[in-house]
């Protein structure tokens, strides 16, 4: 498995569970490691056509079937519609519910152990906003931001903490009414409340802060200092923290915070570059990857050595610039895009570095072997084609150098970040296809291990 | 409107004002007024690079070479998220400089770092563990940017 990021661990603890060894080549966690909080499957907006996730709430929101089926709607090459079938959604709406939700359960049974569940349904619709005030529906959540949907809630408390550089919570609490009143919800109480940590902790940093508040007596001080910021809040208030209330014991401070505080206790989600739920997603998906036993090294692929059709074997250079060399059965590709270096640009020219394939955008037009620039719109939150490049996929995830045409390598499988046609961006489905996808491909290593 | 163009250059001589250092007057005069008088007499479009470095290589900034364009390149991907910090000063308790900073300090053109005063702590800041670039979300060779940054092939401490 290529990849250090959510598709290829998801992809390696499967083959783990399956009774294979799998051996992961990881470079960098990537877009893994700037998780806002959430694992979105498919977190298109209910009852928006064109995916506007801000659009006003229907009465009736729409399941995460009905999601699904929206999404190969809108993006002819999305993944999940080569995965699951354009018609087989509409026709067999169970199938591909159970295949995202037992996907999800054994995602959240590696993670618990390390501290960091997943919480959710895929027909829910969680109301949650980011440390700006910004609001997003989501499916699926980890724990930290999995408490804190704000749907129809008695009170808002807004916490500050003494010291750590964030919005002031007037300007974050009066987006926070915008984003509330154009998603079609009533205005609601808030509440600002500043919270005063003891002296010594690295209140400067969020990470720092983050790492800090795993200590031992960290939930005694949380406790302490929220019983002073309590005030006379409503029963049922929604208590709003910053994304940095620890890394492995983030449960237990979340608890001793909930029995203090006496309502639902959530940390906001987090907008880049504040990089804490990434990085517990990271150290919890590595702490399970090593509890199962996956064989892991460090180090970018540089190419494959093939034999009639199939990989043989993978060329990685390693820290220091050491060159290795990996053998193997089948290999999943999930290296991911331009953050982890799954795409590059090279001689001003976009590119997929280890095989040169084809890259496609989600209407399916060329993208490898023109200038990163030609795939950019002009302004800001346009669809900008670059954002979607990938690889084209046969309906067993195996790269295709043309959309319809026989796979390139027999055993070789994509997943995550590394395919065409979808824009975690526009269509908030990020995490869920690299885990959706991960979880598929280490099933089609499966099957071709089980083969005669 | 009358006097805008009066205005613009209010806050410039605020700054000469309050600032009072030669350095900083002739580097103002340079910019706000040099910089100006040689752009009303140029024809044409510019060529950017070599308008940047007109202006400003006698600040000590220079292009990188083709072996450093790589490295800087790589550290222009930085998204400052931290974490590179974060796990140095875990491994290695108190380490005397971020290595944010030195992947900040290589994203940037060519820069003398002795102006910047990070010479000294560049050269005993980083012991190679290379417990960050397992962590950086966008594989940024930390180290090996930290030991390019601090090392003697550097010469005059530039990147």
């Amino acid at each position: 498995v290529i990849g250090g990021g959510l598709a290829g661990g998801a992809a390696a603890l499967e083959l783990a569970r399956r009774g294979l060894s799998p051996v992961l080549l990881e470079a960098a966690p990537g877009a893994t490691a700037l998780t806002a909080g959430t694992l979105d499957v498919a977190g298109a907006v209910p009852g928006s056509r064109r995916l506007r996730w801000r659009a006003p709430l229907r009465d009736a929101p729409l399941t995460g079937a009905d999601r699904i089926a929206i999404l190969i709607g809108t993006f002819a090459s999305h993944p999940y519609a080569a995965l699951l079938g354009r018609d087989a959604v509409r026709d067999d709406v169970a199938t591909p519910v159970k295949l995202v939700e037992a996907a999800v359960a054994e995602l959240d049974r590696a993670l618990v152990p390390h501290g960091l569940g997943v919480e959710g349904q895929l027909d829910e619709n969680r109301l949650l906003a980011d440390q700006h005030g910004v609001m997003r529906v989501a499916d699926f959540v980890f724990t930290g931001a999995a408490a804190g949907s704000l749907g129809e809630v008695p009170e808002i408390a807004w916490v500050r903490i003494a010291g750590l550089a964030a919005d002031p919570p007037a300007v974050a609490l009066r987006r926070l009414a915008a984003e509330r009143a154009t998603l079609g919800l009533p205005p609601v109480p808030t509440r600002t409340v500043e919270l005063r940590l003891p002296d010594g902790l690295p209140v400067g940093s969020p990470a720092r802060l983050a790492a800090a508040l795993d200590g031992p007596d960290a939930p005694a001080e949380l406790a302490r200092a929220a019983e002073a910021a309590r005030g006379g809040a409503r029963a049922g208030c929604v208590w709003l923290f910053p994304p940095v209330l620890g890394l492995a014991n983030l449960k237990t401070n979340l608890e001793a915070l909930r029995e203090r505080l006496g309502g639902p206790t959530a940390e906001t989600l987090a907008a880049v570059p504040d990089p804490t739920p990434g990085f517990r997603l990271h150290r919890a998906l590595g702490a399970a990857l090593d509890r199962a036993g996956v064989e892991r090294h460090r180090g970018r692929a540089t190419g494959f050595e093939t034999r009639e059709g199939r990989v043989s074997a993978v060329g990685f250079v390693g820290d220091g610039g050491a060159h290795g060399r990996l053998e193997a059965d089948a290999v999943v590709l999930a290296t991911g895009r331009f953050l982890a270096g799954g795409l590059c640009e090279r001689d001003g020219l976009v590119c997929e570095p280890i095989l040169g394939l084809p890259l496609f955008d989600a209407r399916g037009e060329r993208i490898d072997g023109r200038p990163a620039r030609a795939a950019l719109r002009r302004r800001y939150l346009d669809a900008h084609p670059l954002f979607s490049a990938g690889v084209a996929i046969d309906a067993r995830l195996r790269p295709v150098s043309f959309p319809g045409t026989a796979a390139v390598l027999t055993n070789l499988f994509a997943a995550g970040d590394r395919l065409t046609g979808f824009d975690p961006a526009r269509d908030r489905t990020g995490l869920g296809v690299a885990l959706v996808t991960g979880v598929l491909a280490a099933r089609q290593v499966a099957a071709l291990a089980s083969a005669p | 409107v009358r006097a805008g163009w009066l205005h613009g250059y209010r806050g410039f001589f605020r700054e000469i004002l309050n600032t009072g250092t030669l350095a900083a007057l002739r580097l103002q005069v340079r910019t706000g007024v040099l910089h100006v008088l040689r752009s009303l007499g140029r024809s044409g479009p510019p060529d950017p690079v070599a308008l940047f470095l007109a202006n400003y290589s006698a600040d000590g900034v220079r292009l990188p070479d083709a072996q450093e364009r790589p490295l800087s390149l790589a550290a222009s991907r930085c998204l400052a998220c931290g974490l590179c910090s974060l796990e140095c000063a875990r491994v290695a308790g108190s380490p005397p400089l971020d290595p944010r900073e030195a992947v900040l300090a290589g994203s940037r053109l060519g820069i003398d770092l002795a102006r910047l005063g990070l010479e000294g702590d560049l050269a005993g800041g980083c012991g190679a563990c290379r417990a960050c670039e397992a962590l950086c979300p966008v594989a940024i060779p930390v180290a090996r940017l930290q030991a390019r940054l601090a090392g003697p092939g550097s010469g005059s401490g530039t990147l």
